[in-house]
């Protein structure tokens, strides 16, 4: 930019502003040319819904993959397996159902079979060896305000506790009796929430089978 | 610099005395407007003034000249603001106190950028805005949060709100001028946030015919400051081009935790301001600033994720300022400004993708302005209307896009109603805004100043404040399905609304010292927060915050000649949350600075002791207990040494004592440094 410092016209003044203006722009358009491509660098791997590790005493531990918000993931107790079945409403092949955070058992609200969830308390894992002969629950509707759309209730629903500071979900510490649908028993106690890179979405447990009473 | 040559403005003051009667800025006066004096006290600024012709412009010469016969009262005359009133007069002539930091006290104090010139300041605590720092450092003021308190650049609206914080340490230091506090509600001049002030960061203009300034420094953590500035002044216009570069490691005060407390990277900017007077009475300034930052962050979330952050923000500015000064009392003053704030935020999940995320905030504001100001009598009026249009666009809001307008007309009379030995000073304002969003908002103020005696000041503000909602708080719909809430917006969210006065009286009882007490209460309603309370998770912003904050602040400042300056102040500051009958998180009951500025006569070294006390602070648990900090201070120490006629060699530590803590106070640890300074 060249300036007549003698210039005594308004209209070439005004265009010196103008210019030292257009001069600004200028620069910060060659500037803004540099945007970086960012982007992650870990690409998740998605394995399997259903991961079992056998821990060598008779139990097993189960991963399942939960993260997704509108279909559930069936597990058969007996196997171990994941089972996609037509109608999970009207159906015994699945015994417990994983969504989210959500874990319901196929009776009552949730199916037309008899599983039946009983939280065991002040015994641990290792030393349950025959399952209680009674005291099983079955998922229900819970009861709310009369304005409000009833909510599922499932037995299973206090398995963790909410930590309001940092918005997580941890395990609670106790074991459950659960009645399958085939009528066997088996004992579970919930051990997280989270995979190892922290993503929510993967219910962990523990599971072994139990005496009948 | 000289404030002469910055002002070119109405002559609101014309009938005011030329002998300054008072200490403005009693809140501030160990460090602000006492001090403001310094700025005229650099041995080589007077010759620099006579080399440029002045612009010609009656009511700036006015303004200007001062009777010197004091040197204090030459400086408060001297030293312009415009932030208290919205145009141009002396600092010593304020109706409503306003601290000023001036270009020497911020470059004595090493301050790189505004949320260090402003940590500084007496009553004023800088805070971060989110966790691993990546909401930036934001100012309560009065005791109130970060969105309380109105950012401008050159009087105008900045953007970039993200959270309700503007983040202070991306205004470096290297363009600014002087940095103007005003504190209590000012929404009656600037509208929406202005409830427990303003900030004002006033940019250079060009002061002599031909000026260079180069500046490097290097500290810990591998901090590098570079800036440079370039300035060329003719009869007819001036022109200023400015730029720096500043990066940093960050830092971590808890090594055991990934999460960092300040993030790694640059900033890079460029400013330029050019001012043409085409004939007399007509000025044109045009202002250009580009800025670029990348930074760098890790945060730990619940649940054990870690998230690599990444920030990379752009904000392009361009205003242009016609303003015609006729030969009477009058003036017209338009402005027109354009900015533009982009920010592309990644969230990397170390060890999976499953929750990385990729967001792009732009918020784009366009403002105009009309000002026109007359004097009849013993009354200048200002009368204004100002338009605003705002955009935002980011993946939170349902559409993606959200825009809203406002159109506000304001109205201020400065009324003169004694002039002799016995000043007084009535200021009513009033300003209506119109918010496309949530329709209409009255806001008056009243302020009065009584001047009994030259020693003596008398001042005292009480008016309404108010904030608009964010487009946050009225449309964001974010579920949070791992753990089974949602948050979302309420479009029918009322603005926040406060009332607040602010009293103080200042003694200058010797040219040596000054003394100043001031008392101040806020009753804030309507306050926006999260209603958790619905068990099933469905959480809603909603107006149910009730709070007051209130307090006083004593100070005094002494001094020596030019060789020593000494200031204190205190302030207590008792906030309550009247919901939840509890002090608010994060504030001191009491605060103490002190300032030591120590300049002994032509040896050319300047030291500057600065110290800052902050008794225990509450923090609230959601679920746990609530914690008290411990309390802490801070104190800073910088040595500057004239090495040659145009340079300056400089070496500092900050935060000698290590204060600060991981998880609530995550103040920078002691830090290191040395530069040089070369000016022409």
């Amino acid at each position: 930019m060249t300036i007549d410092l003698s210039c005594p016209l308004t209209a070439r003044r005004t265009f010196r502003a103008l210019s030292s203006l257009g001069l600004s722009l200028g620069l910060v358009s060659g500037l803004t040319a540099c945007t970086p491509d960012l982007g992650g660098d870990d690409a998740g791997e998605d394995g399997p819904p259903v991961v079992v590790s056998d821990n060598g005493d008779g139990s097993s531990t189960i991963i399942v993959d939960s993260r997704d918000e509108e279909s559930w993931v069936y597990l058969d107790l007996e196997s171990l397996m994941e089972v996609s079945p037509v109608s999970a409403d009207d159906s015994e092949e699945w015994d417990l159902g994983f969504l989210r955070f959500n874990v319901k058992g196929n009776s009552g609200s949730s199916g037309t079979a008899d599983v039946g969830v009983l939280l065991v308390d002040g015994v641990p894992f290792d030393s349950l060896d025959v399952a209680p002969a009674d005291g099983y629950a079955v998922d229900d509707v819970m009861g709310g305000p009369e304005d409000m759309e009833p909510e599922p209730g499932y037995a299973f629903d206090l398995w963790y506790d909410y930590d309001m500071d940092t918005h997580t979900l941890a395990a609670r510490d106790v074991v459950y009796a659960v009645r399958s649908a085939s009528g066997n028993y088996f004992k579970i106690q919930m051990l997280d929430y989270y995979n190892d890179a922290g993503t929510a979405g993967y219910v962990k447990f523990k599971v072994a089978p139990l005496t009948a009473p | 610099m000289h404030p002469k040559r910055a002002v070119s403005g109405l002559g609101r003051l014309a009938g005011v005395g030329a002998r300054g009667l008072v200490v403005a800025g009693i809140l501030a006066c160990c460090s602000g407007p006492r001090l403001a004096r310094a700025a005229t006290e650099d041995p080589g600024k007077n010759d620099r003034r006579s080399e440029a012709e002045p612009i010609e412009d009656p009511i700036e010469e006015e303004l200007g000249e001062g009777d010197e016969e004091d040197d204090d009262d030459a400086d408060q005359q001297r030293t312009i603001v415009i932030t208290a009133s919205r145009t141009k007069e002396r600092l010593s002539d304020t109706a409503v106190v306003t601290e000023v930091v001036t270009r020497e006290q911020i470059e004595a104090s090493g301050a790189e950028n505004a949320a260090e010139i402003l940590e500084e300041q007496p009553g004023v605590q800088i805070t971060p805005g989110a966790r691993g720092g990546a909401g930036g450092l934001g100012i309560r003021l009065l005791g109130l949060d970060p969105q309380h308190t109105l950012i401008l650049v050159d009087g105008l609206r900045t953007t970039g709100r993200l959270n309700g914080v503007i983040d202070l340490t991306r205004f470096s230091s290297e363009g600014l001028r002087q940095v103007e506090v005003v504190k209590g509600p000012a929404s009656v001049l600037y509208g929406s946030d202005a409830m427990g002030g303003v900030v004002n960061l006033i940019t250079r203009d060009a002061e002599k015919p031909l000026a260079g300034e180069a500046h490097f420094a290097y500290g810990s953590r591998n901090t590098v400051d570079a800036s440079g500035l370039v300035a060329i002044m003719r009869k007819r216009w001036r022109s200023r081009l400015s730029g720096g570069f500043h990066r940093t490691d960050g830092f971590d005060l808890d090594p055991s935790t990934e999460t960092t407390n300040s993030p790694s990277g640059y900033t890079a900017n460029v400013g330029h301001r050019t001012i043409v007077e085409p004939r007399e009475g007509v000025k044109i300034a045009a202002t250009t600033d580009y800025q670029q930052r990348d930074l760098q962050g890790v945060i730990e979330e619940g649940g054990g994720a870690v998230f690599d952050r990444r920030n990379f923000t752009r904000v392009i500015g361009a205003s242009l300022t016609p303003e015609i000064l006729w030969s009477a009392p009058a003036r017209l003053r338009t402005r027109l400004h354009y900015s533009r704030f982009s920010d592309l935020a990644l969230l990397d999940q170390r060890g999976d993708d499953d929750l990385d995320t990729l967001e792009q905030t732009v918020d784009q504001l366009i403002q105009a302005l009309a000002q026109y100001d007359h004097m009849i009598g013993r009354h200048s009026l200002s009368a204004g209307i100002e338009g605003l249009v705002e955009f935002l666009e980011t993946p939170r809001l349902p559409g993606g896009r959200r825009d809203r307008q406002r159109i506000a007309l304001f109205l201020q009379d400065e009324w003169r109603i004694a002039d002799d030995e016995v000043k007084a000073r009535l200021v009513p304002g009033l300003r209506v805004d119109v918010d496309s969003l949530f329709g209409a908002y009255v806001m008056p103020r009243l302020a009065l100043r009584v001047d009994p005696h030259p020693k003596w000041t008398f001042r005292a503000s009480y008016g309404r404040g108010f904030r608009a909602p964010s487009f946050r708080e009225m449309y964001l719909d974010f579920p949070n399905a791992a753990v089974g809430y949602i948050i979302r917006g309420d479009p029918n969210l009322d603005p926040e609304t406060s009332w607040g006065g602010l009293g103080g009286v200042e003694w200058h009882p010797t040219p040596w010292l000054d003394v100043g007490a001031a008392a101040f209460h806020n009753r804030l309603r309507n306050l926006i927060y999260i209603d958790t309370s619905d068990a099933m998770g469905n959480w809603a912003y909603a107006n149910i915050g009730v709070a007051k904050t209130q307090g006083i602040e004593l100070s005094a400042t002494a001094r020596a000649k030019k060789i020593l300056q000494l200031g204190a102040s205190y302030t207590l500051t008792d906030s309550r949350d009247l919901i939840l009958h509890k002090a608010l998180p994060g504030r001191s009951l009491h605060q103490g600075s002190m300032v030591v500025s120590v300049k002994p006569p032509r040896i050319g070294t300047h030291i500057n002791l600065r110290a800052k006390l902050f008794s225990s602070q509450l923090y609230y648990g959601e679920a746990l207990e609530d914690t008290r900090t411990d309390p802490f201070a801070t104190i800073d120490l910088r040595v500057s040494q004239r090495i040659w006629r145009y340079f300056d060699a400089f070496v500092g530590v900050d935060n000698i004592l290590g204060a600060g803590d991981a998880r609530y106070i995550p103040l920078a640890p002691r830090s290191f440094y040395g530069g040089v300074n070369a000016r022409y």
